[in-house]
């Protein structure tokens, strides 16, 4: 009797709260990343949906896909569309950066704001306004150009790969801007001087020392521009698809799309393209992990020697204020100016005279944008702060805990970061259309979705502050009384909340332009914001859009404001966390 | 009242298992300091943590004040937030979302004691350690001397029946430092709190405590009280750990009561005989350089006495540092600084047979 007592005492102190939580976050990760994952795979493998009656396993999907005539074109297509995008990318994000960090450009604080802007305008509005600046028939550059030159056909096209390469590029490039940034100013001077002073000289110390210790941060920012591109819907969408240029994901989208729906293709497309981004994924790990370990930076509180451009630095300047006149100043007016015209024309005095307001008060009384609105809205509150909460409390797990089992909720949450966005809403629909829970066609499968999607990035900023909680100050409190409980509510929360508030805008952020996954998942009543851009784009009501669309860039830029004011002070805050 | 019996803490590599701590043994009385003095990764921090619960122990027993919080034979262990410890930690850990008061009150807090108690009990801390009027501050306004005080408040407010302290004066500069340590340990002294002391100072483990064990590779190589802990160290580790120390290999040529002649690279000798040395043993003979003399004149040398010459000589203010070759060896020699001496001076060194002690070797 009194030995089972103690058995029983014994197993209560094993099962503790911390056990508890473990396992609830391991049941919820699992349920979000998991389970999508394998109906993808077993539908994929399936003579007809799964839950229809009569279905068998079978390659039928993956041949069909792979001996059709369509796939090398398409395969091709991709891989040209995101080697084409990973460089143009990395050519512009590095040399920004480099003028950025290194040199004594002028205004080079003005363009290190202006290389993020593109990064806040929605994908599907970035795309527009480069169709809108490119077609061949309306584009405003190719109008200018023909008048000034006196040409009889249009010189630039954007239904072409290179276009479609270009429109990708502009939106992409500011997160090579960030990575290289990073890696150039935590560059540690001293082994550049260094070298300087065992006699290379500037061009020597550049090949000899700076570009090799660079090469792995080089190689991990191609790779993720390599993913970030093929992944990437509008573009292929928008533009890819009227040029008959296919690529993976709009292929997927299209098999959605026909009727009847091809979920045989899209399923065996979609595991393709995951395969694909997860290669692209699992190399980029890599490659970072090497990164770590030629890390450079000293933790000294340095500022790195700017390089002296001497008078070319007047040049560097113009040819900056230029690329960006293009590409910010050229989208957003062509954006601005559409919402104010009733009907879309080409800008011109006449024009001018016509501008109203009529579409920001039409898209106001318009109920599908003020349901989308209202949507969009609620994903956006609910999304960024269940992730966050979820992603805290596995991210101490991962981070601070010794618990048995951390290590694979870690893997867990980051196993989205490879799910392309049309992938992740196929298997969605697998799981929705199959499992007996009633969320298909509601908000809440959106909810789902943007949560799996997001919670790598709601991982990478709360374990990183976490990181940077000293584990004395949980161990100050244990030793003051408090239960682990008390402890992670009075100590840790508190000190997360700089990190916590970051990755809360930043996933309020994306998930307010949200567009990939929802196209497949939305349903009526259920439309967000980006949708309602796509269905007028499609209807080709592009005043309507571009009133709709600068709304969203204005609710965007508020909040990359309000984000970098909570930036500055969580610098402040770290200093004192140690 | 704090005992500990055969504890043993041990990490799985990769490769190999690590024995943090192989079987520890100690004893704290009522109302002392012992200090866990040794090389960063002897156990000695790992052995306070399993203390303070922080690190669940694999083997042993741990008991304050009669009570086992810890044991391995029975699968007794009380969480860290059950033990009646308070502990101060060498970043000393103020939370940097709270007020000094709050920082200081939370233990209380946490107790569920009256609000006007928490005031009062808090505030009585913070005067204990002397930061009256500062309980409105950030702790980034504080400097590194006063968070320490926070620290301490906070360890000693809930007025636990025991104290840690890992290491608490390491991040403080050599002045400050010097003052701290007689403030903690005359706060000890106080309020008689029974206090485990982690440093790798050794100076600082000789100022502060009343025992000392000195740790090396998870184990304890000595216990005593400071003087005997440097007087006569019972192995090779504590001589060098503590001081510095010249060690001679020497054989007994013959028992005179308690001391022995030996002899030595540098010549015959007479000094302390180790414990059970007969003659022909071997031992090793240790002299502190501050117990050598130097003498020009060979006629002011008396007792044991070797002809050698100064190869350098430091002026360290406080006295000067002398590196002597007497015959193949070197030894080191402390001088007063304003000595005659000169580098390359012959001279006369006198080893008193009292001023050495030696080990079985």
């Amino acid at each position: 009797m009194e030995s089972r007592l103690a058995k029983l005492s014994n197993l209560r102190e094993k099962i503790n709260s911390q056990h508890i939580i473990l396992v609830a976050c391991i049941l919820a990760v699992a349920y979000l990343v998991l389970i999508p994952l394998i109906m993808l795979l077993f539908g994929s493998i399936r003579s007809a949906p799964i839950g229809e009656p009569g279905a068998h396993f079978t390659f039928k999907n993956y041949l069909d896909a792979y001996l059709s005539p369509r796939f090398f074109p398409l395969m091709g297509n991709s891989f040209l569309y995101g080697i084409g995008s990973c460089i143009l990318t990395f050519v512009l994000g590095t040399s920004l950066a480099w003028v950025y960090e290194r040199t004594n450009t002028p205004f080079k604080k003005i363009f290190g704001v202006a290389a993020l802007i593109p990064f806040i305008v929605p994908g599907i509005l970035s795309t527009i306004s480069w169709i809108l600046l490119l077609s061949p028939k309306i584009g405003l550059i190719n109008l200018v150009l023909m008048k000034l030159f006196a040409l009889e056909n249009p010189p630039l096209n954007i239904y072409s790969l290179p276009g479609m390469i270009w429109a990708e590029a502009i939106h992409l490039y500011p997160l090579v801007f960030m990575m290289m940034a990073a890696s150039f100013r935590s560059m540690d001077m001293s082994l550049e001087e260094s070298s300087t002073m065992s006699g290379a000289g500037v061009f020597g110390t550049f090949c000899r020392v700076t570009l090799p210790l660079m090469r792995p941060a080089f190689f991990s920012a191609m790779l993720i521009m390599f993913i970030r591109a093929i992944e990437a819907f509008e573009v292929p969408a928008l533009v890819g698809l009227p040029a008959g240029i296919e690529v993976f994901t709009s292929e997927i989208y299209l098999a959605i799309h026909e009727y009847p729906s091809n979920f045989g293709l899209a399923g065996s497309l979609a595991v393709t393209l995951l395969i694909i981004s997860s290669l692209g994924v699992y190399f980029y790990r890599r490659a970072t992990a090497k990164e770590q370990r030629f890390a450079t930076v000293t933790g000294k509180g340095f500022r790195p020697r700017l390089i002296d451009l001497g008078g070319f630095k007047y040049l560097v300047s113009g040819l900056c204020i230029v690329f960006f006149l293009i590409t910010i100043g050229l989208p957003i007016f062509i954006l601005l100016w559409s919402s104010f015209v009733p009907f879309y024309e080409v800008p011109s005095l006449a024009a001018a005279k016509t501008l109203s307001l009529k579409n920001y008060i039409f898209v106001f009384n318009f109920p599908t944008t003020m349901t989308a609105f209202k949507n969009s809205i609620f994903l956006m509150l609910t999304t960024a702060t269940i992730t966050m909460l979820l992603t805290s409390v596995i991210a101490w797990i991962a981070v601070k805990s010794k618990i048995k089992g951390r290590g694979m909720l870690d893997v867990l949450t980051f196993i989205p970061i490879a799910f392309p966005g049309i992938v992740l809403g196929v298997s969605l629909l697998y799981v929705y259309l199959a499992l007996p829970i009633p969320i298909y066609g509601t908000i809440w499968i959106l909810m789902v979705a943007y949560i799996t999607k997001y919670m790598p990035y709601g991982i990478r900023t709360t374990s990183s502050t976490i990181i940077q909680i000293s584990s004395e100050l949980e161990e100050a409190s244990a030793l003051s009384g408090a239960s682990w409980a008390t402890t992670f509510r009075k100590i840790t929360l508190p000190l997360l909340i700089p990190g916590f508030m970051a990755g809360w805008l930043y996933i309020a952020m994306v998930s307010l332009r949200e567009l990939s996954t929802s196209i497949l998942l939305y349903a009526s009543g259920s439309e967000v914001l980006s949708i309602v851009v796509f269905d007028l784009w499609e209807g080709g009501q592009y005043p309507t859009l571009c009133a709709l669309g600068i709304m969203m860039i204005s609710l965007l830029v508020l909040l990359a404001f309000v984000a970098n004011k909570v930036g500055a002070r969580i610098g402040i805050r770290r200093e004192t966390t140690h | 009242m704090i005992e500990i019996s055969n504890l043993g803490k041990y990490f799985t590599g990769e490769r190999e298992t690590v024995n943090a701590v192989d079987g520890v043994s100690f004893f704290v009385p009522e109302g002392k300091i012992f200090t866990l003095l040794g090389p960063s990764g002897c156990g000695k921090s790992t052995t306070l943590r399993c203390v303070a619960g922080l690190e669940k122990p694999d083997a042993g027993e741990i008991k304050i004040a009669g009570k086992v919080i810890y044991s391995a034979r029975y699968k007794v262990f009380v969480p860290p937030h059950k033990r009646d410890i308070g502990m101060v930690f060498q970043s000393y850990a103020i939370w940097p979302h709270m007020k000094v008061f709050d920082n200081v009150a939370y233990p209380l807090k946490i107790k569920k004691m009256p609000r006007e108690a928490i005031r009062k009990k808090a505030l009585e801390a913070l005067n204990t350690v002397g930061l009256q009027g500062l309980e409105d501050r950030l702790a980034s306004q504080l400097s590194g001397g006063q968070q320490q005080r926070v620290a301490l408040a906070r360890a000693l407010v809930k007025e636990p029946q025991v104290l840690l302290l890992d290491e608490p004066l390491s991040n403080l500069d050599a002045k400050l430092r010097h003052q701290m340590r007689t403030e903690i340990k005359e706060l000890q002294r106080r309020l008689n709190i029974t206090t485990l002391y982690v440093t790798h100072d050794q100076i600082e483990a000789l100022a502060i405590s009343d025992y000392i064990a000195v740790m090396n590779k998870g184990k304890i190589l000595d216990v005593g009280p400071p003087v005997e802990i440097y007087q006569k160290p019972g192995s090779r580790f504590t001589a060098d750990f503590i001081g510095q120390t010249n060690v001679l290999r020497g054989k007994i040529l013959s028992v005179e009561g308690e001391l022995g002649r030996f002899s030595t690279p540098i010549g015959e000798m007479v000094t302390m005989l180790p414990a059970g040395g007969v003659t022909g043993g071997e031992a090793l003979i240790f002299i502190r350089p501050e117990n050598i003399k130097v003498f020009k004149d060979q006629a002011q040398a008396t007792g044991n006495n070797f002809a050698g010459a100064i190869k350098v000589l430091t002026f360290l203010g406080e006295y000067a540092d002398c590196k002597l070759q007497v015959g193949e060896e070197v030894l080191w020699a402390r001088v007063h600084p304003l000595s005659p001496l000169r580098e390359g001076d012959k001279v006369y060194v006198q080893i008193d047979q009292d001023a050495s002690f030696s080990i079985p070797a």
